[in-house]
């Protein structure tokens, strides 16, 4: 799977704080269809609406959190292939191996920098 | 029906202490009074009344407050990468450096929200112990350490402060 640079990102974050960094990095590596939600909910009602090539999001949100989107996600067949990054403070053993398990393509643990972003994204689109 | 047979009520205890029951009743009522002098002098009634509460605003205060210092950062930093031709250069480099490091509101905000939650805890169980019966806020007995604090040092900023406007400070000083 190559990275399209007009393909729709999702950025899935209850901090908007989070949400504007996220965006701006993406933007500097090139991806400017970028979208967000403030909570897992909303972020599951955008990806049935219309198609998303990549969904980053936080785990700890409430009361949807990422785990429960990300399982939600691989549990729709029209939604289940796609690429979804876990940016999250969580970086407990179990949590990293949850996230894997429920289908998580890669996970990035905050606080992170933009070489951390596009190198767990060339892990799925391949380097860009 | 087959009936049960009691035993007698024994006036000593199951130990086999052989104090009367009153003396028991005078034991239990001195540590009753000891106890509540002790829950009084942790003076639920103004700990979780006004302290806890009080705790809490300054926590919200500080979300806040580092809401709105990290968007100004961000919005500079967002302004300096949109000008044409900023390109790689060391502007830019610095830019997103500024970017990554303002992750650190995002794990503060966390830090704070579990801090809160504690207090919140701490403060609902406190308000209960206060609404036991006999239970009375001690009163307090300030050390001189502690009155020392009080008096001599700036408490800090005020809950949605300045409580004094720099324009009505200039104007004093007109």
């Amino acid at each position: 799977m190559a990275a399209d640079a007009s393909m729709p990102i999702l950025v899935v974050d209850d901090y908007k704080t989070t949400i504007r960094i996220v965006h701006s990095l993406l933007r500097q590596l090139g991806f400017e269809n970028l979208d967000e939600a403030a909570s897992g909910e909303e972020a599951l009602g955008k990806l049935k609406r219309k198609p998303y090539g990549l969904v980053i999001s936080d785990w700890n949100m409430e009361p949807m959190t990422g785990y429960d989107l990300l399982r939600s996600v691989r549990g729709d067949a029209a939604l289940s292939r796609t690429p979804f990054i876990m940016i999250t403070a969580e970086s407990k053993t179990e949590n990293v191996v949850a996230a894997k398990q429920a289908g998580a393509n890669n996970y990035i643990v905050k606080p992170f920098n933009a070489e951390t972003l596009k190198q767990k994204m060339s892990t799925i689109f391949g380097e860009f | 029906m087959t009936s049960i047979k009691r035993p007698a009520p024994d006036l000593h205890d199951a130990a086999g202490d052989d104090r009367p029951v009153s003396s028991e009743v005078a034991s239990l009522r001195e540590s009753l009074t000891e106890l509540r002098a002790v829950v009084g002098g942790l003076a639920p009634g103004r700990m979780g009344g006004e302290r806890l509460p009080a705790a809490q605003a300054e926590i919200a205060a500080i979300r806040r407050e580092a809401d709105d210092g990290v968007s100004r950062i961000l919005t500079s930093a967002e302004a300096i990468l949109a000008v044409p031709d900023a390109g790689t250069g060391e502007a830019h480099t610095h830019a997103i450096a500024i970017l990554e490091a303002c992750g650190f509101h995002d794990l503060i905000g966390q830090r704070l929200k579990k801090v809160a939650e504690v207090l919140g805890t701490l403060e609902a169980r406190l308000n209960t112990v206060a609404g036991c019966a006999g239970v009375v806020d001690a009163e307090e007995v300030e050390t001189a350490s502690e009155r020392l604090y009080r008096e001599q040092t700036i408490k800090g900023p005020a809950l949605n402060g300045p409580e004094v406007l720099q324009s009505e400070i200039d104007l004093l000083f007109r």
